[in-house]
């Protein structure tokens, strides 16, 4: 797969965010990082289409207010045009056997990676 | 010791009947009479302490079985005993399937027989009783167990993803600062997951300890929570006031009362608005007569409106801002429940946040 060079990570752990950007540049020095805390906020993002080039998107689940799922079922509503501009993921430390049945119903989730993240991991996406 | 007495219906249309099976039993039980099934109905509407049901089978109207059987649909714990003057072995079986009849007592009625199946009755009602509570407090148990495995797996490995997170990199790190600031973040992940265990002993606490009711030194309790919230005082510039109005003397569980108020202010102080130059809590206790009133107020970052009536539930969380383990007002809830309190809030976001808490107080 062409790798992007351009990433979005949506996570209300600051800890975790710092860790998969810090991850990201290890790979790949000159990428485009954004990050987000929250949910909402990334979604209002996704709507306006910052970029010109496809984005990994790196989602967390257990978050509060709007979790990973919610955020999903939003995205999936959007226009197949915007949709097309991002490559999301799960990015989560959940081993719940329902959290990962439900991840598989997501059809544009690529897949459904668990913490931590890894260099290998990363060039892999 | 006096035992309380059981209470038993007894359905007949006679009137003399209702009187004759009153004397007879009044001074050995507590007797409530009715002579139709509507009558029954309001009286165990009224009376929910009722453990037995004796009726008449042969009425006009409806017989013992049908009233019964009408009966069970609102009030089926209350154990049903038949009689009757006449041998139908009908009545007696339809008495059994229909009717859910514990026992059969001829009539005229010999009054040992009736003693005897009143206490083999009350025997029975007492372990179904039992058994009906224990069942629903094991129905909400493992709903609850449900819930916490599923947070424990995300909660409990969280932080320790983000410390295995922080290790990968600290091996391809040779940058003596860079590692610093990444042990910095191991060592925040570690308070996390002690912060969360610390919080699941708490909850263990309250369900499986004691209350040890004393009278509460609330100076001392002010003075310590003072200290406790110092650093927090200094570091993060929040004026922390106390106000105690105390006229009265207030017993009550002291570890209660504490892990009520640490839970409540640790929220006070974290929910705070950090670009604010006057932030504050405040903490007020007015002890009145035989309850204290206590507020916790803050000018933080406030609650939605949206989310008020949620936040006491287990693991919810109204923010991502600051670490939460969503275990904190669960807490507080169940505790209150405990010590027959009771909790308020009033919330606005970005304006701050006031929860009042009323405590009876316990002789």
């Amino acid at each position: 797969m062409a790798q992007s060079t351009h990433y979005i990570i949506i996570d209300d752990n600051e800890i975790d965010i710092f860790i998969a950007t810090k991850m990201i540049e290890l790979s790949f020095p000159n990428a485009h990082i954004i990050t987000f805390n929250n949910a909402s906020d990334a979604l209002e993002m996704v709507k306006k289409n910052p970029f010109k080039k496809p984005a990994i998107m790196l989602v967390d689940i257990n978050m509060p207010l709007m979790n990973g799922f919610q955020f999903m079922e939003e995205f999936e509503k959007l226009s197949d045009e915007t949709k097309s501009l991002f490559i999301p993921y799960f990015l989560t430390s959940s081993i719940n056997e329902s959290d990962v049945a439900f991840a598989k119903t997501f059809k544009t989730i690529r897949k459904y990676i668990n913490k931590p993240l890894t260099s290998s991991c990363i060039l892999d996406l | 010791m006096q035992k309380e007495k059981i209470k038993i219906l007894y359905i007949d249309d006679e009137i003399e009947n209702l009187l004759g099976f009153k004397a007879s039993f009044r001074f050995r039980y507590d007797i409530f009479t009715a002579s139709n099934s509507t009558e029954a109905l309001s009286i165990l509407e009224q009376n929910p302490q009722i453990s037995i049901i004796i009726s008449d089978q042969r009425m006009p109207e409806k017989s013992g079985v049908e009233i019964f059987e009408e009966v069970f649909i609102a009030f089926p714990l209350p154990v049903r005993i038949l009689m009757t003057g006449f041998s139908d072995v009908e009545a007696v079986i339809e008495a059994i399937n229909r009717g859910h009849v514990f026992r059969y007592v001829k009539k005229p009625w010999d009054e040992e027989d009736i003693i005897l199946a009143i206490e083999e009755a009350y025997k029975y009602y007492i372990t179904n009783s039992l058994l009906s509570i224990k069942n629903d407090e094991l129905k909400r148990a493992y709903a609850e167990l449900d819930k916490f495995s599923y947070s424990v797996v995300h909660d409990l490995r969280g932080p320790i993803m983000s410390i295995r997170g922080a290790i990968e990199l600290l091996n391809s790190e040779d940058d003596i600062e860079a590692i610093r600031s990444m042990l910095f973040l191991i060592s925040v992940s570690a308070q996390k997951l002690d912060e969360f265990i610390d919080s699941i002993h708490e909850h263990y606490k309250i369900n499986r300890g004691d209350l040890t009711i004393e009278k509460i030194d609330f100076i001392k309790l002010i003075e310590d929570l003072k200290s406790v919230y110092s650093v927090s005082t200094i570091v993060n510039n929040i004026k922390f006031i106390a106000h105690l109005d105390e006229p009265y003397e207030f017993r009550s569980d002291l570890m209660s009362l504490r892990l009520i108020l640490n839970n409540l202010l640790s929220n006070a102080f974290k929910y705070q608005n950090k670009s604010n130059l006057n932030k504050w809590v405040e903490l007020n206790i007015v002890v009145e007569k035989d309850k204290v009133r206590i507020t916790v107020k803050d000018n933080g970052i406030g609650i939605n409106e949206n989310y008020l009536n949620q936040i006491f539930n287990m693991f919810y969380r109204a923010t991502s801002e600051e670490f939460g383990s969503g275990f904190g007002l669960y807490n507080v809830k169940e505790v209150l429940k405990k010590i027959d309190g009771e909790i308020n809030v009033k919330s606005k976001l970005d304006e701050g946040t006031e929860f009042e808490v009323i405590i009876p107080s316990k002789k």
